[in-house]
């Protein structure tokens, strides 16, 4: 069973535009999938969709085989590119909050990354730098046992020390029940990271998809110089 | 430190190559265990499949064997690591050699260098005195073509 | 889930909403304070006397505000737990739409309740602390204490038991009353994030402020408005068990019609946020 099935999914937007066109695929358990592309191109778009705050304009997503909607939400863990929590509450607080909503949540595992880290889990989030702002809303989203990871530009805008830690924490989380899904367009990084991609067009078309590793061996190219020549501009 | 990897070969094989070299220097001794997949994927920040992926590859080589589920174990097969050294050399010496032709370094001074290496550090010897001979080889076998 | 909404909705505004209390009620035991000093007779120092009146009066008038320190924090919380970047956190949490709205709306009645309840007390601390010794002076207490004791018995007179009924009625409707006046303004707000992403605050008040002149506008003509030839069949009726029947009647309609106008905003909130919500 996949965990991530889309189905001839289409999104448009007010101005009839197709960001997302047809796209079909389907993603077992234990990948860490990249969806690459160029900016603009539908990646946060199809992201949102399956974290269910976009509507499909046509067609449908299946999570762990249950259409998208407010059940697939306990089973999916979503890391947007900006910061989404209140930031009047201190880490404990939204510690606390997602203990609430998600049953999944690892308490004890958020606990262990913050001391890690040396992140004052008494302080208020709005105190914090972008940085650890960044690091703290990662570490909340992998503390969750979920089936499905979908995390939205991780390491854009963060230092490289910051980049190598993100990562392994990636990794670290790995689960080969469930399966991670990583938007960017920082591929040398997280080309290692990876065991397939997707190469997303604009009109939202999958443009080539495969095993991440098999790239090089079947091209002679790296997954980034294959992306550039792509995407050329 | 996550490991880096060159552009062009695949990152399992790379992987692969690595834990070779940690075997020939005795990280992993013949017979002892290497990590579990995700402690190497951890510290190298890669994908646990493809870790498993450049296992795979050294078992099919002999040079690991899984034992049930306590994880994966360095053979004690002198002829298999014995082979491993040789190829591994061959490598060394084919690469080092070729590029010095490009750079038009002649044999004589090659093997001149590589004494006086030998004078400076006694221990590394034995393999020393391989790769010399190994380079007297590969150059008269080069200059023969030639 | 819905308790667990609710309680961080109630700590969100509380943790503001205690202070405004706090001031309010403070400013009560000011005005309690001045007043006697303000209105009592007073023959030495005419300025201060003034002075004191006119503080008294300001402080009465701040503590008023209550209430609308009130919504204005709660619609703030509305507006950012849902439409902000904190959305993507809200409407990512395994809850049911409607869930999230309703726990909207039961933090509004219960901060629009607990500021009313300080309110009253205000004013009871704002009697006992000024007014006691005013009325006593003037023995005001005892006119208005007969007066409403008239008035009690005109109205039990005239409708008899049946001002039971028409209190019962005007409760549904002040509840549904407080109910459609914050629908309104969440559904402003929902509709505006729906039609514009980039001036979503612009769009909300341009939506509530017309359609508040369209409900005054409609108003004119309907039972709401209260409108005089409406009532005035009834009030030339010269039957007096029919008028009183009719004023019931009348009270039923006015209560049905702000259900039926908040059943239908809810529904129509509910639906914006399932289908239509679009975060960009």
């Amino acid at each position: 069973m996949s965990i991530l099935e889309c189905k001839n999914l289409y999104k448009a937007y007010k101005s009839g535009k197709y960001v997302l066109a047809d796209m079909s695929f389907s993603v077992p358990a234990g990948k860490i999938v990249g969806l690459l592309g160029p900016n603009g191109c539908g990646k946060s778009t199809l992201i949102k969709t399956v974290a269910g705050l976009l509507m499909p304009t046509k067609g449908e997503v299946f999570v762990d085989g249950i259409p998208v909607g407010d059940e697939t939400k306990a089973l999916v863990s979503y890391l947007p590119e900006r910061t989404y929590f209140n930031s009047q509450m201190c880490v404990n607080e939204l510690v606390a909050y997602f203990k609430d909503f998600y049953k999944d949540f690892d308490e004890e595992r958020a606990y262990q990354l913050f001391a890690d880290l040396n992140i004052d889990t008494r302080a208020r989030l709005a105190t914090l730098s972008k940085g650890t702002k960044e690091k703290v809303q990662l570490i909340m989203v992998m503390s969750r046992r979920a089936k499905l990871y979908l995390l939205d530009e991780p390491i854009a805008g963060v230092d490289p020390a910051a980049r190598e830690y993100i990562l392994s924490t990636i990794v670290g989380n790995y689960d080969p029940e469930s399966t991670i899904m990583i938007t960017t367009h920082l591929i040398t990084d997280v080309e290692q990271v990876l065991d397939e991609f997707m190469f997303l067009g604009y009109g939202g078309q999958i443009l080539m998809c495969g095993g991440a590793d098999d790239v090089r061996a079947e091209t002679g190219k790296s997954l980034d110089a294959l992306f550039r020549e792509v995407f050329r501009c | 430190m996550a490991w880096r990897f060159n552009e062009h070969a695949p990152v399992y094989l790379q992987i692969a190559d690595k834990l070779r070299g940690s075997i020939m220097t005795g990280e992993f001794p013949p017979g002892g265990q290497i990590p579990p997949v995700r402690q190497i994927a951890l510290a190298a920040a890669v994908n646990p499949n493809t870790v498993q992926r450049a296992i795979a590859e050294l078992e099919a080589e002999g040079l690991l064997y899984p034992r049930s589920t306590q994880g994966c174990f360095v053979t004690e097969d002198g002829e298999i690591l014995a082979r491993m050294r040789r190829e591994a050399a061959e490598r060394l010496v084919t690469d080092f050699v070729s590029f010095a032709a490009e750079l038009s370094i002649t044999k004589e001074e090659l093997i001149k260098m590589i004494e006086a290496l030998k004078a400076t550090a006694p221990a590394e010897m034995t393999e020393i005195n391989e790769t010399t001979e190994e380079v007297k080889d590969e150059h008269s076998g080069m200059q023969e073509s030639v | 889930m819905l308790g667990k909404l609710l309680k961080y909705d109630l700590r969100s505004v509380f943790k503001y909403w205690w202070i405004a209390a706090v001031v309010s009620l403070s400013l009560a035991v000011a005005a309690g304070l001045l007043i006697p000093m303000g209105f009592v007779e007073n023959t030495k120092y005419e300025v201060v006397q003034v002075l004191c009146a006119i503080i008294a009066v300001l402080c009465i008038v701040g503590m008023c505000l209550l209430p609308i320190v009130g919504s204005v924090l709660i619609i703030v919380r509305f507006y950012k737990h849902f439409f902000t970047d904190e959305g993507y956190l809200t409407f990512t949490l395994p809850v049911k739409k409607h869930t999230l709205l309703n726990s909207k709306l039961l933090m509004t009645f219960i901060f629009q309740l607990a500021s009313v309840l300080v309110l009253v007390l205000d004013f009871v601390i704002v009697y006992a602390l000024g007014l006691l010794e005013v009325f006593t002076e003037f023995a005001i207490w005892n006119e208005i204490k007969h007066g409403l004791d008239l008035i009690m018995g005109d109205i039990v007179m005239s409708v008899g038991n049946m001002w039971i009924l028409y209190l019962v009625e005007l409760i549904i409707i002040g509840v549904a009353s407080v109910f459609v006046s914050a629908m309104l303004i969440y559904l402003c707000i929902t509709a505006a994030s729906v039609i514009s992403k980039k001036y979503k605050v612009l769009v909300a008040i341009g939506l509530y402020y017309g359609a508040n002149s369209v409900i005054s506008f409609i108003s004119q003509f309907s039972v709401m408005g209260g409108n005089y030839w409406l009532m005035l069949p009834v009030l030339n009726t010269p039957e007096h068990v029919n008028s009183v029947w009719l004023i019931a009647a009348v009270l039923l309609l006015v209560a049905g019609v702000y259900v039926a106008v908040g059943a239908a905003m809810y529904v129509l909130e509910n639906y914006l946020l399932e289908r239509k919500l679009d975060l960009q």
